[in-house]
């Protein structure tokens, strides 16, 4: 009788074209949407020369050189061009450069409302490190002259061994990766609806179905366990197939250790059908009550971990932990960080605990509130 | 007025998605106007650091004091390096540096080697970690020249702040007309999609119902005010969706609309509102039950949202899914915010914004042409 129900089961979830719609299909097409809007942000961040037009009022020779020098090459920082100013207002107007550098008495920059921020502080600071420079050997000559060689062989060291780096880990450290992550948890929290189905097709008085089967012969902790394993499986099966779409398909960098991803949607598959039980075998709530308080842990858990800002997660750290401990979607997505950028695994496992925890709680809970139900008339 | 009670019937019955999506929407754009930087005009880069300082000497304080004077200081626990690592994954902390034992001694002697060990995103070659990194090799420069020149380390860490702080003048071509209302009509084109396909396409749905359709073909009611019936509802009630949305942009800039931008914007939403209201239309005649009306309102305002630059910037997308994305309205729509705020590399011009409201006015016309063979192919059909 098991593995009859176990059969049965498994085919009602597959055929639920809803319930799959919003644990497969919506996942893999938002998946889909993240790689095109998130897959050449990194891209767009990494850096390219700045162009830069450079209207000369007042000849100065050794600037010139220096800008000659950082426009030189593959890597280099600037894109320069010479010309007046009314044409270089007019390309910074259209667009086509971020700045005009103007090089009169003292050097100053002209930019427009669209300019980036971040290129203008860099050719500021290139400029300010210009004066900065012949300040000081100003100020040296005046103060103490016999020095002066000193100080501008000082000025032209190589200081690069100044800065050590240490690196923290070597994997992939795209932040934006967190939104597959949590698109992952999410298809995979949405398999909560088929353990919530499992516990209303099983009670008398929520649906024909579970009438049907309260006055069948079979024991209850058997269909029980049919039911949740079988939701169990489908929930897994669409979770392989969302990591496998995920990593192959889209081609995400899911970290070295990407085959424990698998191992730890079963464990989450586990925790999410037995969450979807539970709330299924509450008091005498409807089932639209129900798929309610599923919605509350799915979608607002989604977004307390992440999925619509991925920097949620860590906000919520850095201000209450304890929800980052308790939302089941955070632990899942987190475990699913851990594993793809922490060198160690000791976040690792402490997610892994919490969820067979969550998994223990939310069972017991759904079969103390199913048993030795009875009913007067139905 | 039968038909036009109908719909607002099932307006009425619809009405906590409408409220659902309209609090999502005001909650998200409050977010993200309090915790993000919307404005896009320059401002000297400060980067997220955070600084240790293991030296703890006259000259490694001042170090630390002009840190937190030009960037934003980050509180990090060194000793816990998964927390480092998260705080830099998730952008909280751009660059981690700990000034190294014997930094004002070595400085001193001239030695400028091993000063500082630093972590940074692997991936994260950003201009912001080259402006504080070339910052941060400027000040040894200049120190240690200072020393050579004959002064104390911390006589020298000194200077070469004060040096430092004197800025390079940074001037602007033009006066910029800003809205702080642009970041809600950007995700307007989301929430005027998504809440016109749910809401617009469930109440079609019903109107064009097969069985009701038949019925009131076959009875003595005018098909002619069926339709205007019909159209006169839906318009009403889109409308009536866009004036509060459009009305509520006066709670994130309240002189939003009697400004040339404001209004410039109100004018490419609407464009844009009749857009969302014919695909609306569009998949209610194409499906047959409410389930699939909510799948496809989903994928169709996400797709839109993510291709076409309403959730993340054009200018960051590539040319692969922009040149998918000038398929849709949405992506006018947005090319046109862009231009009208001067956003993500783009100026204000006049012209451009034309063109992107009237690329939008075209699709309002070759979606209606999309309607009506539809709707003509669905009239012919020899069975009701």
């Amino acid at each position: 009788m098991f593995f009859h129900n176990f059969k049965y089961r498994l085919l009602q979830t597959v055929r639920a074209k809803e319930i799959m719609f919003w644990a497969l299909g919506f996942t893999i097409i938002l998946g889909t949407l993240f790689y095109a809007a998130f897959g050449n942000i990194y891209e767009s961040e990494k850096f390219t020369a700045i162009p830069v037009a450079v209207v000369t009022e007042k000849e100065d020779k050794s600037f010139d050189e220096l800008l000659n020098a950082l426009s030189d090459g593959d890597g280099a920082l600037l894109s320069v061009q010479y010309m007046d100013s009314s044409k270089a207002y007019e390309m910074l107007e259209e667009g086509e450069i971020e700045m005009a550098v103007i090089v009169d008495e003292k050097i100053s920059l002209r930019i427009a409302s669209s300019s980036d921020s971040v290129s203008v502080s860099i050719v500021s600071s290139v400029i300010d490190e210009y004066t900065s420079k012949a300040a000081i050997i100003n100020e040296i000559a005046k103060t103490n002259p016999k020095d002066l060689d000193n100080a501008i062989k000082a000025l032209s060291a190589d200081i690069t061994n100044a800065i050590t780096e240490h690196k923290l880990t070597d994997a992939n450290m795209n932040g934006y990766t967190d939104y597959f992550f949590n698109l992952i948890a999410m298809g995979i929290m949405f398999g909560s609806t088929f353990g919530l189905f499992a516990a209303l097709h099983s009670q008398g008085n929520l649906s024909a179905l579970g009438a049907r089967r309260c006055v069948s012969p079979t024991k209850k902790i058997v269909s029980a366990l049919a039911d949740n394993l079988a939701t169990v499986v489908s929930v897994f099966g669409c979770s392989v197939v969302t990591i496998v779409y995920v990593k192959f398909v889209l081609g995400v960098d899911l970290g070295n250790r990407f085959l424990l991803f698998f191992p730890t949607a079963f464990v989450a598959s586990f925790m999410s059908v037995s969450l979807g039980y539970a709330v299924g075998s509450v008091g005498r709530l409807s089932d639209k009550a129900k798929e309610g308080i599923l919605l509350v842990f799915t979608l607002f858990g989604g977004f307390l971990s992440g999925l619509m800002a991925n920097s949620m997660r860590q906000l919520v750290e850095e201000s209450a932990p304890i929800v980052n401990r308790i939302n089941p979607a955070a632990v899942l997505t987190d475990s699913f960080y851990a594993l793809a950028v922490c060198p160690n695994y000791d976040r690792y496992v402490r997610n892994l605990t919490t969820m067979l925890v969550m998994t223990a709680i939310f069972t017991t809970f759904g079969i103390v509130l199913s048993r030795r139900k009875k009913y007067a008339s139905l | 007025m039968q038909v036009f009670k109908l719909v607002f019937k099932v307006l009425k019955k619809n009405l906590g998605t409408v409220v659902m999506y309209g609090c999502i929407f005001f909650t998200t754009i409050m977010l993200i106007t309090s915790f993000g930087d919307t404005s896009d005009e320059y401002t000297s880069t400060k980067i997220d650091v955070a600084i240790r300082d293991l030296d703890n000497t006259s000259a490694s304080r001042q170090l630390v004091d002009w840190v937190s004077e030009n960037h934003n200081i980050v509180d990090a626990d060194f000793e816990d390096e998964d927390e480092l690592l998260a705080k830099m994954y998730f952008n909280f902390c751009d660059y981690a540096i700990t000034i190294n034992e014997g930094f004002e001694e070595k400085l001193a002697g001239g030695n400028t080697e091993d000063l500082f060990t630093v972590s940074k995103r692997p991936n994260g070659y950003s201009y912001g970690t080259i402006y504080f990194e070339s910052q941060l090799n400027s000040i040894v420069s200049d120190a240690n020249a200072y020393v050579a020149g004959g002064m104390t380390a911390d006589e020298a860490l000194q200077k070469t702040v004060e040096v430092l702080n004197s800025k390079t003048e940074i001037s602007f071509i033009e006066e910029k007309e800003d809205s702080a209302a642009g970041i809600y009509f950007n995700y307007m084109a989301y929430i005027l999609l998504v809440m016109n396909i749910t809401v617009m396409s469930t109440i079609l749905l019903v109107v064009f119902k097969k069985d009701i359709t038949a019925r009131t073909y076959c009875s003595s009611f005018s098909q002619l005010k069926y339709i205007l019936q019909t159209i006169g509802a839906v318009s009403i009630i889109s409308v009536g969706f866009w004036v509060i949305l459009v009305l509520g942009s006066l709670c994130f800039d309240s002189s939003a609309l009697s400004s040339t931008v404001g209004l410039l914007m109100v004018c490419n939403s609407f464009v844009f509102l009749i857009c969302s209201v014919e695909i609306a239309v569009i998949v209610s005649l194409l499906v047959k039950s409410s389930m699939a009306v909510s799948a496809i309102s989903n994928i169709v305002s996400l797709g839109m949202a993510f291709l076409c630059g309403v959730f993340v910037p054009q200018s960051v997308l590539s040319d692969g899914v922009l040149s998918v994305g000038r398929f849709f309205p949405a992506y006018w729509y947005i090319k046109a915010v862009d231009s009208i705020n001067g956003w993500h590399g783009s100026t204000y011009n006049i012209t451009e914004i034309t063109k992107a409201i009237g690329i939008e006015a075209f699709f309002v016309v070759a979606l209606m042409a999309v309607i009506l063979v539809i709707v003509r192919s669905k009239r012919t059909q020899k069975s009701l």
